[in-house]
């Protein structure tokens, strides 16, 4: 295995993957904090930034994310594969499965996972992930809450959680150390109209450009997008006119579980023509379930209850928005399952308008098509966010992410002294990104592949190395599962399956496999009960945080 | 049953209290339906915010059911 040594005093960034010729995911970062001590000597000390997966891919796995090998420690032992030390922590901008989903498998692997540190619906989501893959509570990593504008201290680094909007709890990382500041954007854009969480705030992005940032590890996602993109608060007002042109008729609404602020949305859409709202399908309960948790007000927020499809299933259907999953037409999500009359799904007919607040993405849109065309055998009137301009509705569906607007203004604000790093993008995403960085005068790192390791001194920022960073396969483990007993899908608990056994390929940086499913095996222990022997490996990590409340 | 048996506490949570709104119960809320449960030991015990929110998501868990495929790569 390469290694790039890290001795000079600075701040080391290395993406270990997300930036993926074949695609968006698995994205992770690893910092090293190097300084120079008053004796002389040299302390360094690393932490890690997201851990997510990157999902399907063509090569028939279900997802593949960072190899954790040499970087996590085995449970019970004291360091990583091949020596060093442990990463004093993993930092979660938000709660995107190719941000996080990651840590369930690492643990199922038979890893620990440092402490993490994220805001409380980021956590709470984690904590989700972890609940679905049946892991034992007591291998768990420790999970501390923080706000916008908490100050992590790990070594002589200082790490501030800066609130972005892309969805609740997202925020950047403000990373300080004596040689070097960077700024992590994480997934982010600007729009002040989302409801739910901190918003960003130009004023404080602005005061953190004036102290100074050598570097912008930036999102690229839809960077290439010109033009003024749809606040949320425009596609609500689209939504409450179609919901009142659906006056008399059923209304079910498609969206990703995750997508909480259009849920509001939706909400706020449906107070305003005399319907309740009621949510349907797992990933959106969770999501809705997970923002109770972390203390947000959305009931508040929608200006309505959220009602259980249980509490909404004897009420008049003209009367009722109900929000269900399949915005991407997934196999088994609430629209798809409807389309395929499935037993049990939402009944769809010549009397039901269907909305989708979502583009389909590339991958997904010959599926989408394809239920939409069934949804509209059912004689439903479906109207997508593909559909609604046509319609004279307007957008009902934005991105996540910046376009060139919002990286524009970003740059703008923190004025980076040295370079712009573009990350989280295919190479046409990337290369966008880059391109407005340096019409803005400002140099941009094109980093070519996952693995290089990055420095950033008194000197600047420059590639020093690259190290291999391997990926794992992850498959369900189909001899395993048979082996489980699997209740008839129906209704309430006798319709959950057990969670998925995995087993693990390695891979290399570009996905063809190393060594095939002979990884250790996955551990049924971490399901029932945790294994004999010491479980947490880093009683003495804890980090100071310093609150901002 | 614990704090820890967060699957068990989901389970017992949808049978004995099927009509509450399991996506937008309080916390307070939450804990007193848990420690009304029978069987449950931990009635003296305040749990922490992540063993409660295991519980709440084994709740929608078993309310819910798995039926939704909604895994979301967060890049839209």
């Amino acid at each position: 295995m390469t290694h790039v040594d890290r001795r000079e005093a600075g701040l080391y960034w290395q993406s270990r993957m997300g930036n993926n010729a074949d695609g968006i995911g698995g994205n992770a970062h690893r910092y090293d904090v190097v300084a120079e001590e008053a004796d002389g000597s040299i302390s360094s000390r690393h932490f890690l930034v997201d851990y997510g997966l990157k999902l399907g891919g063509g090569r028939g796995y279900s997802c593949e994310f960072p190899s954790p090998e040499g970087v996590f420690v085995r449970r019970g032992e004291s360091a990583p594969d091949g020596g060093g030390g442990p990463p004093e922590a993993l930092l979660l901008t938000h709660a995107h499965e190719d941000h996080l989903g990651a840590v369930r498998h690492a643990i199922d692997m038979g890893y620990s996972c440092p402490p993490v540190y994220a805001t409380a619906f980021t956590a709470a989501m984690l904590n989700n992930s972890l609940v679905k893959a049946g892991i034992a509570r007591d291998l768990w990593p420790e999970i501390h809450i923080v706000r916008g504008g908490d100050v992590a201290e790990i070594g002589s680094a200082k790490v501030e959680f800066v609130p972005m909007d892309h969805m609740p709890g997202a925020t950047a990382l403000r990373i300080r150390t004596k040689e070097a500041s960077v700024f992590h954007t994480g997934d982010y854009k600007f729009d002040e109209t989302l409801a739910l969480g901190e918003r960003a705030d130009p004023h404080r992005l602005r005061a953190i450009g004036a102290e100074g940032v050598d570097m912008v590890v930036s999102d690229s996602t839809s960077v290439a997008t010109n033009g003024a993109p749809a606040s949320e608060a425009e596609i609500c007002r689209n939504l409450t006119r179609i919901v009142g042109d659906s006056r008399g008729r059923a209304v079910v609404a498609g969206i990703l579980g995750s997508q909480l602020d259009r849920l509001v949305s939706l909400g706020r859409a449906a107070h305003a023509n005399g319907r309740v709202l009621a949510v349907c399908g797992r990933s959106l309960a969770d999501n809705v379930a997970a923002a109770q948790a972390a203390g947000l007000d959305i009931e508040g927020a929608a200006g309505t209850r959220i009602l259980t499809s249980r509490e909404a299933r004897d009420l008049p259907p003209e009367t009722v928005l109900m929000v269900t999953t399949g915005a991407f037409a997934q196999s088994n999500a609430g629209l798809m399952r409807s389309a395929h009359r499935q037993p049990g799904a939402l009944p769809i007919d010549e009397n039901t308008t269907v909305v989708i607040p979502q583009r389909a993405i590339p991958s997904v849109k010959t599926a989408h098509a394809s239920m939409v065309a069934k949804l509209e055998e059912r004689g439903a009137k479906v109207v997508t966010a593909e559909r609604a301009p046509e319609l004279g509705y307007g957008p009902i569906h934005q991105s996540g992410h910046a376009v060139e607007r919002d990286a524009k203004l970003l740059y703008t604000l923190l004025k980076p002294r040295k370079i712009v790093a573009p990350i989280h993008g295919d190479g046409k995403q990337v290369e966008a990104n880059g391109r407005l960085a340096r019409s803005l005068g400002i140099p941009s790192l094109m980093l070519e592949r996952n693995g290089a390791v990055v420095h950033i001194g008194a000197s600047g920022a420059s590639v020093v190395g690259v190290e291999e960073v391997s990926r794992i396969g992850a498959r369900e483990s189909e001899a395993v599962v048979k082996q489980l007993p699997r209740a008839p899908r129906g209704q309430g608990r006798n319709n959950r399956a057990p969670p998925a056994v995995f087993v693990y390929d390695r891979l290399d940086g570009s996905g063809r496999i190393v060594q095939h499913a002979n990884l250790p095996a996955p551990e049924v222990s971490t399901r029932p009960k945790a294994p004999d022997g010491p479980q947490t490996v880093y009683a003495g990590a804890r980090l100071h945080v310093q609150t901002s409340r | 049953m614990n704090w820890d048996d967060y699957e068990g506490l989901g389970r017992a949570l949808h049978e004995a209290n099927p009509d509450v709104n399991h996506l937008t119960v309080a916390d307070a809320d939450l804990v007193r339906l848990v420690s009304a449960l029978p069987g449950f030991a931990d009635a003296r015990i305040r749990p922490d915010a992540t063993s409660l929110t295991a519980v709440r998501f084994a709740w929608v868990a078993a309310a819910e059911g798995d039926d939704d495929g909604s895994p979301y790569d967060g890049s839209a």
